[in-house]
Parts: structure tokens; sequence; C-alpha cells
């Protein structure tokens, strides 16, 4: 724990001589846009100020992404990637003619049918994200994701963002509403593929900040 | 070797004032300023010389025009010759200024340079700034006036035509005073008039300029009446002695006496001495009665007072009637029979029966223009047939591109509305100060952008992608003119106490009475990207019929304005902001050349200034999402 801290406060450190840096390099570069002249040296500061605040971003990202969990232009999607034959019937569900017709690569071919396999919710929640759900009330009955990032679906129809980062976090608004599944599996971080109401493979993803570059460019006010 | 491009770099910040060293420990670079210097005072007598020939073939073809007036069968002008040779001769000199300035770098800059100081002194005397457009329009009422045409200049309001109207018939006075004195002058020009015109044309073109000419002018009105444009007639109280002394009144008496004994000495030589003492008694006691009759009487008289239409046709000069749609019709068909007969022949005028028009008459009119959108209270439509009398001259606002910005931008010469807001900050010398130049120049480039929007959806020119797919926007009576525009400046003062949004606010919008006008410009402000809400704004969008947004619904936060220090762009950056870069310098004739990388075009200074300002933001923003995500949560955990 100790050393976390030390780790932590190190970082803080790096971070406050990188703004300090950073500042030195605009008002150096102010006066030689006066003159039209950039100077071999403010160039070089300028490449290692890049290189070490891309570092500074890559060493942040899950506190970034915890930080930014909440904002506006998260880039929820959801996108039905196959429907139910006219044939298919709601029972049985998709048909493994109708899965093989459709235009998708082998893994996510794979993926949909162990989707379709599925018969009954069973992602256990870890036990601190559970309790988080408790204290917001949230009544999650399937929770598809990976160790750090996981959607919670609620009775609701309501589908919540958890990340974790040292701990879990959950978004405060939904990413989607009015959508009830009845399996999901994860496809990665960000993406995950559910089986809705109606039988249809749906596929939710978000923008996840998971590179330096997606970090430098949120919008801090969004 | 040195790069061409770093001397040009010390070279122009020495121009600001802020050398990056003291030249004289440079040789190199002080062999480079001898030689520019040099360069630019051959370029500049290049053009001198350009200017002057241009001025004489336009002498000549004046004088060949007069030739042709005075020997034709109406009295108009009509293409011969000569003055087809003097045109051509004057295209080709136009040509010739064209390519030098394409081709020689310092030449570009001289003649930006001196554009730009022209322009500041049209400025500061309150002239209008001759940017394209305006020549444009300049060209067009010469030529109409040339060919004896009145004008009738429209267009919405604040865009100048009035100045427009004074400014052309006041050069119209001094082009025919000039063309009268060089043609007395050049009549002891001997063997060399070209080289005796370039002696004598300055010097005759600053005594024309001293007599400060000025033509009629008559503000419309819908009370004006053709009386008030012909001559008045007034009733006048007289009242004629008294006037002098005494001593006046009797040397008057005597005088008149004398004549009168004069006039009849040879019947008084044929009358005795005592005859003559009658005769002489009774007539100036006669005399004396008449004179004390006539000069002692209280009467009214009735006075003409001619106006100034009257005195124009009579003295032939221009004469400019302002806002002309405003008077009534049946007024203006008074000047029908003027308006269809040029100089040297007989016109009708009300009252006065007829009169000779006099050499150097014309007639300017100007009416703003009432659109589907905008109505100017007070004014009428001309009657189609009085029209037909004249040559109508649409004169609007001042072109700008709307999309695109400074940094992008490809012709900045294109952008006239840009010329003018930049060229009213400049000091008397073309020196712009402004503060952080590398963000205030993109902005100010942004307000002339929204200056011509809001001129474009006023004037119903169209809007642009504004009106895809939604509501057309309709500004019915607010407009950000050229006038509005420097208000807006004035209020920022080179954002001494506020910003530019702040001016904007103060300057111009807080003005705008018209709840739907003023949302739809906060709207495209903010699109302009004024108003942000990271500096402390927020502006809701509101529909037609809303309420209008005041101060306090868009101020989030009081005090955010931060005074920054000044940095001064030389005239000759001002010049390279408004005109472009111009052509490279690719070689110098003299030792120094071999000393010399040309690698101006390869080293986009500019360039590399936009890509290393968008680094260091990338790197700012870094800092603060850095800062957020791990400092802000390090203290609020702490």
């Amino acid at each position: 724990m100790t050393a976390a801290r030390g780790e932590s406060r190190g970082l803080t450190e790096r971070i406050l001589a990188f703004q300090k840096d950073t500042a030195a390099l605009r008002a150096a570069y102010e006066k030689a846009l006066s003159t039209g002249i950039f100077p071999q040296a403010l160039l070089d500061e300028e490449a290692r100020l890049s290189r070490e605040g891309e570092a500074l971003l890559a060493r942040s990202l899950p506190a970034i992404r915890r930080h930014f969990l909440d904002r506006e232009d998260i880039g929820a999607k959801s996108e039905v990637l196959l429907t139910p034959g006219e044939d298919d019937s709601a029972a049985t569900g998709i048909s493994k003619e109708r899965l093989l017709e459709a235009d998708l690569s082998k893994d996510e071919r794979a993926l949909v049918q162990s989707l379709l396999d599925k018969t009954a919710p069973e992602d256990e929640l870890p036990e601190d994200l559970e309790a988080l759900c408790a204290d917001r009330e949230l009544t999650v009955f399937l929770a598809p994701g990976t160790d750090c990032v996981r959607f919670l679906f609620t009775e609701e129809g309501e589908v919540y963002l958890a990340e974790e980062d040292g701990g879990w976090e959950i978004r405060k608004k939904p990413l989607f509403t009015g959508l009830l599944a009845q399996a999901g599996v994860s496809e990665g971080d960000a993406r995950i593929l559910v089986l809705d109401g109606d039988g249809r493979v749906v596929r939710l993803s978000y923008d996840r900040i998971d590179t330096p570059q997606k970090a430098e460019r949120l919008n801090l006010y969004g | 070797m040195r790069r061409l491009s770093e001397l040009e770099a010390r070279r122009r910040a020495l121009l600001r004032e802020n050398p990056i060293q003291d030249p004289a420990e440079d040789p190199t670079l002080s062999r480079y300023l001898a030689y520019v210097g040099k360069k630019r005072k051959e370029a500049e007598k290049a053009l001198d010389d350009l200017a002057i020939e241009e001025a004489y073939e336009t002498y000549l073809l004046r004088k060949a025009r007069k030739k042709s007036r005075l020997l034709s069968a109406n009295g108009e002008a009509r293409s011969t010759r000569q003055s087809r040779a003097h045109q051509a001769a004057i295209f080709q000199i136009r040509k010739k200024r064209e390519e030098l300035i394409q081709k020689d770098p310092d030449a570009f800059a001289a003649l930006g340079e001196r554009t730009v100081l022209a322009d500041i002194e049209s400025q500061g005397a309150g002239r209008l700034v001759h940017v394209p457009y305006l020549e444009r329009a300049r060209e067009q009422i010469f030529a109409s006036l040339d060919a004896g045409i009145p004008v009738y200049l429209v267009g919405h309001l604040g865009s100048g035509k009035t100045q427009l109207a004074i400014e052309c018939a006041t050069e119209f006075m001094e082009q025919r005073l000039l063309q009268q004195r060089l043609e007395v002058r050049m009549e002891g020009a001997g063997d060399d008039p070209k080289g005796y015109f370039a002696k004598i044309y300055r010097e005759v073109h600053a005594s024309v300029q001293a007599e400060h000419l000025r033509p009629y002018f008559i503000a419309g009105s819908h009370d004006l009446t053709a009386q008030d444009m012909f001559f008045e007639k007034t009733l006048k109280l007289s009242q004629t002695q008294g006037r002098g002394s005494d001593e006046d009144q009797l040397s008057s008496l005597i005088d008149g006496f004398a004549a009168f004994v004069r006039g009849n000495a040879e019947i008084l030589q044929n009358m005795d001495k005592d005859q003559q003492l009658e005769f002489m008694l009774a007539g100036w006691k006669t005399f004396s009665n008449l004179y004390i009759a006539e000069h002692s009487g209280y009467g009214t008289t009735v006075e003409k007072i001619e106006k100034e239409v009257l005195l124009a046709l009579r003295e032939g000069k221009p004469i400019i009637i302002d806002e002309i749609n405003t008077i009534a019709m049946g007024n203006l068909i008074a000047l029908n029979d003027i308006l269809q007969h040029h100089a040297g022949q007989t016109a009708y005028v009300t009252g006065v029966w007829s009169l000779t028009i006099a050499e150097g008459f014309c007639l300017i009119g100007t009416g703003n223009l009432s659109t589907g959108t905008v109505s100017y209270e007070g004014t009428n439509a001309l009657n189609p047939a009085f029209q037909s009398r004249f040559t109508t001259i649409e004169y609007n606002y001042a072109p700008q591109e709307t999309t695109g910005d400074l940094n992008t931008c490809e012709h900045p010469e294109k952008n006239e509305l840009f010329r003018l807001l930049l060229l009213h900050l400049c000091d008397r010398e073309g020196r712009l100060c402004l503060p952080k130049p590398a963000e205030t120049l993109p902005a100010l480039y942004r307000l002339a952008q929204l200056s011509r929007i809001s001129q474009d959806i006023f004037s119903g020119r169209g809007a642009g992608d504004l009106a895809a797919g939604g509501e057309v926007p309709v500004l019915n009576e607010a407009v950000l003119s050229v006038r509005g525009l420097f208000h807006v400046l004035d209020h920022w003062n080179l954002g001494e106490a506020e910003d530019l949004s702040m001016a904007l606010w103060n300057g111009f919008l807080s003005s705008v009475t018209n709840a739907d006008d003023r949302n739809l410009l906060l709207a495209l402000s903010v699109r302009c990207g004024f108003f942000p809400e990271t500096e402390g704004w927020h502006v809701e969008a509101k529909k037609r019929g809303e309420a209008p947004l005041a101060f306090d619904d868009i101020r989030t936060d009081p005090a955010r304005h931060v005074v920054q220090p000044l940095e001064t762009l030389s005239r000759e950056d001002v010049a390279k902001l408004l005109f472009g870069k111009g052509p490279k310098r690719t070689k110098i004739e003299e030792d120094l050349g071999e000393e010399i990388l040309f690698d101006e075009g390869k080293q986009a200074d500019r360039d590399q200034g936009l890509a290393l300002d968008e680094k260091i933001r990338g790197l700012e923003q870094a800092g603060d999402v850095l800062t957020a995500a791990v400092t802000g949560d390090d203290s609020s955990k702490g």
C-alpha cells in the first residue's frame, strides 16, 4: 500500500513537471513565432515532451477511464448482427442454416454460436461490484464482460457500464435503455454480443479509452 | 551557406522592432538587408514609372474622347483610332504591372505595403478603402458618367453607397479639372511630351487636390418638392434705405444729380443763368424726391433662390440625390428631361423654361433596396420609366469567404471584409499591434466571416448550409455591417478590457432589439467560435418567436478576461496577411547569392509554426486530462 502511494505521488510529480515544461515550451514557441524561426532545441523539447506525455497517458489509462466514465460522448452503439429468419420459430430462435448464411467472419460465427448455446445467464459478479450494485439498488440479472469491464443488464431494461481500476466504478447514466437480453458473451473489453428479447443477436459497444491518443483527444468539458 | 528562410525571418523580425540579434554582428544578414533595400527601391521605381505611364495614356485617351465629342453630331464621345490605341496601351501597362508583381518578390511587397498605407490614409480621412469590390463599382460609375448617363446606386444599409457617390462625384470633378490643367500645361511640352508629362504630372495633380472640390448634395425625403431641387421662391421684406451713412446717401444723390446734369448739358447751354438756376433747382427737387421715394420704402418682394440641381446644371458640377427613392414620384418626374439630356444639350427645367446643361454636370442617386424580408421605412420603388433613365448599379457588402479559416485560406486577397477590419486596427505606419496574434488573427478572420454570413442572410443572398433541412434563417432589421464591425473593434480595443465575444455583445448584439434577429445572430456567433462555454458563456438555441436572449442568460462566469501583452506585426506582415505571400525569391544577382541556400519554398515557416502549435495544444490537452484524472483524484482521495 505504501509502495502504491509512493508510486502515485511519483506519478503526480511527473504530471506536474510535464505541465510546467509544456507551459515553458508554449512560451518559447510564442517567442519564436514572432520571428518565424523555430530553433532545433524547441523542436527537440517538443519531441521529448510528446514521448513523456504518451508514457504518462499510457500509464494513467485506467484512472482516466474511471474519471471520464460519465462523459456524454462515450460513443455507445448498438448494432443488430443477426435476426431470426421467417421460418425460425420463437422457441428455437436463430437456426443453424440462418447462422451459416449470415455475413459473419469465422470468429464472429463461433461467438454467436456460443451465445445461442447459452441457456441461462451465468456471469457472476465480482463481490465488490455486487456490493456496489446493491448500493445503487440495481437488480442486475445479466453481466457479460471481462475482468475489467462489465455491461450490467437490469430488470428495467437499462444497461450500465462498470469499469475496474483498483476498484469498480459504475457509470451514473445507463449506456442503453429499453433493452432486455436473454444471454450475452464478451467480444473484448469494449464490446459484447447479446441475444435480445426478440431473438436477435445485437452487438453493444462503446468507445473505450484504450490508447494514449484517445485519452489526449478527450473533451474535458463534455 | 545560410538558409534564405532564416535570413528572411531575421529581416522580418527587425521590421517588427523585435530583432533576434543586432544585424551588425551578422555580416551576411547586413549584406542581405542592404540587398533587399536596394531591390525594394528599384521595384518602387518600376511601379512609379508604370503609374506615370498609365496616367499619361489616360490623359491622351481623355483628350481623344473630348475631341471625338466635339466632332460628333450629338455631342457624345465615340471610339476613334486614337482612343482605341490609348485604351489598348492602358491595358498593356496594367498587364505589365500584373506580371511584375507575380514575378518579382520586391515589387509584390512594395505594392502591398503601398496599398496598405493608401488604405489607411483613406480610412483616416473618412474615405472608402479601395478594395476590388469597390473598384469594380467605381469603374461602372465612371463609365456611365463619362457617357453622360446618370447613375442610380442601390443596396442595403451600411454598405457605403452615399460615401461612394460622394467620392465618385468628387473624383469626376477632379478628373475634369486635372485634364483641363494638364492640357494647358502640355502646350509647352516641346519634343518630349512623355518626359515633360512625367515632370509636371505630380505637381498638377497636387494642385487639383488642393482645390478641395465638392459636388452638390441633396438629402432625399418624402417632403422634398421640385422647388427644393431647382429654385425656391421666397418673400422678402425689403428696406433699402438706412444701410449707408448720411454722407454716403448724400454723395450717392449728388452723383446721380451730376450725371443728370451731364446728360442735359446741351439744353442747359442754351439757357440764360436764371433759367439755368431755376431748371437746376426744379431738377434737384424732383430728383431728390424721386430718390427718397425709391430708397426709403418698406415692401415685400418675391425673391428666387436657385437650388442645388439648378446650380449644378448651370455650373457644370455633379449633384448627388441621396435616398432618391424616398422622394415622391410626382416630384421626381420633374427631373425627367434633365436625365435624358447630357452636357451641351438643352433641357427643360420646371419653372425656368429651358437651359443648356453645362459641361461637367452629372447626377448620382442612391437608394436602399427593400427585399421580401427587409423593408426600409419611407422608401418607394422607382417608377420603371424613371429608373430606365439611369444606369442602376447594385452596391452591397465587400466579399469574404464564409468557410475555412485564416490559416488554410488560399486567396487572402479575396477576403476584402477582413482587409477592412485589419486596416481599422493598424496604426498610421501600417503596423498592427495585437495580443497573441497567433490566436487573435484567426478570431478576427472569424469575425469577418460572421459579418459576411449575417450580410448574406440579411440581403436574402442565401444562408449556405444553415438552411439545409430546416427553417431558412432570416434577419429582418439587424446586420453586422462594416459600420457595426468597427463598433465591435472599437469596443474590443485590442483586448484591453474585454475579449472579442464580450465586445461583440457590447458593440453590436446588445443593440439588436428584434428578438429573432438577436437570437439568430447569437447562434451564428457561436457557430463562428464566439461565446465559448470554456470562457464563461452559454448560448441556448432559440426558435423563432421566442424571447430574446439577454446578457444574464448567456454569461455564466463574470470574470474571465486576462489582459495579454501586445505584439507588433510590421507593415510587411500586414500586407502578406492581406494579399498573400507573393512570389519567392529564387536568385540573388550579387556574390551574396553564392552564400545562400534558396529554401523558402521548402521551408514553409508558417506551416511549421502551425504544426508545432497543434502539437503543443495536444501536450496541453494531455496535461489537462492527466491532471483531471490523476492529480484531481489524488487530491479528492487525500
